[in-house]
């Protein structure tokens, strides 16, 4: 997640070519965090953008204390949070028919894979938050631990622990699903 | 290595989360132990049902059309400049405002507080300490006060600072003649004191010494007050 010295001064400065590098280079990423959280296509999308502007209007709080990239992934997951809170009653059952259809594989494979994302997606919402916020930056993002504590602003140990019973916990509410 | 400790950190271990020692000691411990083997698998497993199951296909162009929403959405707020202040200071800005107003508050209050008490040296002291029932007939002749209760064609505030007339509501054991010797001099005057001190004044103004003319015979205020100390000091009383 490293950036020069530089780069990041001219990020806090609102460079805009920074800011489009920033963009590009964590937008799928951000994208599919938000996705594995939303469920929706339309929705990840919102939150995704609604980061990286809230990103740019706040440059000037950032402190570079850690990357951008991890100050970024921050954001996402508050946005990420903040979205669930608004949508509490309805946000897991928000489908996404678009990916569900265009995704590979027979009708039924599909039509099983959809339900399966959809139970892992009610068990992932059901997690504490800190729970819920390891585990979709580990298994979806692959990142590392201690990415993963930087990003939350949490000890390494701490996410390790998280991450654990995050698993325990979503072995046991999709007992007979997966 | 117990099975319990690998249950615990089983997780890490398929992670790759452990040092070399502990990752060393749970594949001998799984090597041996068959229960912790199948635990180990059917936990790998899931793992790996959980991984890349987003099932996100994105069109072409999406991320054309995704840029393009975004700095549209950028430009669009960072034409506001409330937007924009509030987005730089954000909860900071709220904290300030909030405790800014607290202050502001809490400033308020102590200036109100103090105010009432310098009032009330007379207010507390005199009457805050007496029984609960005065406080409101007090607070009436307050509100009297304030107004043209001698008839004289003056108000209290005149009364007060009017030449000659403190003396006849000290004399009268009013709460003034206390609460100046008490101002002047912080001692208690009771009942009887007051009684006495009437006397006095009486026998001071019978005098012939004060019997020049109609202005003469009335005692000013510091010289009231100066009998009143002498009186208590000498235990006249």
């Amino acid at each position: 997640m490293g950036y020069e010295r530089e780069t990041v001064e001219r990020f806090i400065a609102g460079g805009m070519d920074v800011f489009e590098q920033v963009v590009d280079r964590n937008k799928e990423k951000i994208l599919r965090l938000c996705y594995r959280i939303t469920g929706n296509l339309e929705d990840a999308s919102d939150v995704s953008q609604e980061t990286f502007l809230k990103a740019y209007l706040a440059r000037g709080r950032f402190r570079g204390n850690s990357s951008p990239d991890s100050w970024l992934y921050r954001i996402a997951v508050n946005q990420c949070y903040d979205f669930l809170k608004k949508n509490r009653k309805h946000a897991w059952n928000r489908s996404d028919a678009e990916a569900e259809s265009s995704s590979s594989g027979n009708p039924e494979n599909r039509m099983m894979n959809s339900e399966i994302r959809r139970e892992i997606r009610k068990a992932l919402l059901k997690l504490p938050r800190k729970q819920m916020n390891v585990f979709a930056l580990r298994t979806n993002e692959e990142f590392s631990f201690r990415e993963i504590a930087e990003i939350l602003g949490i000890s390494e140990g701490s996410a390790k622990v998280n991450y654990h019973f995050a698993v325990k916990n979503m072995r046991e509410k999709l007992r007979g699903i997966i | 290595m117990k099975c319990w400790a690998v249950s615990h950190i089983i997780t890490d271990y398929i992670e790759s989360g452990l040092g070399d020692t502990e990752r060393l000691l749970v594949e001998a411990h799984i090597k041996e132990c068959p229960k912790c083997r199948f635990e180990f698998q059917r936990q790998k497993a899931f793992m790996e049902k959980l991984k890349n199951r987003d099932g996100l296909n994105l069109e072409d162009g999406f991320w054309v059309k995704y840029k393009k929403e975004l700095f549209e959405k950028i430009h669009g707020r960072t034409k506001n400049p409330l937007v924009v202040l509030r987005e730089m200071f954000g909860n900071a800005w709220n904290r300030k405002i909030m405790y800014a107003s607290a202050t502001l508050v809490a400033v308020f209050v102590a200036v109100y507080f103090i105010k009432l008490t310098f009032r009330g040296e007379d207010y507390f002291v005199d009457y805050g300490q007496n029984a609960s029932s005065n406080v409101n007939a007090e607070k009436l002749e307050d509100a009297k006060d304030a107004e043209d209760i001698e008839g004289d064609g003056k108000t209290d505030s005149q009364f007060r600072t009017g030449k000659g007339k403190t003396r006849e509501r000290i004399a009268n054991g009013d709460r003034d003649g206390r609460r100046e010797a008490r101002q002047v001099y912080g001692l208690e005057v009771s009942e009887k004191e007051l009684e006495t001190f009437r006397k006095t004044i009486k026998e001071i103004e019978e005098n012939e010494e004060f019997q020049v003319d109609e202005s003469a015979s009335m005692l000013t205020e510091s010289q009231q007050i100066d009998v009143l100390a002498q009186l208590i000091n000498k235990k006249y009383l």
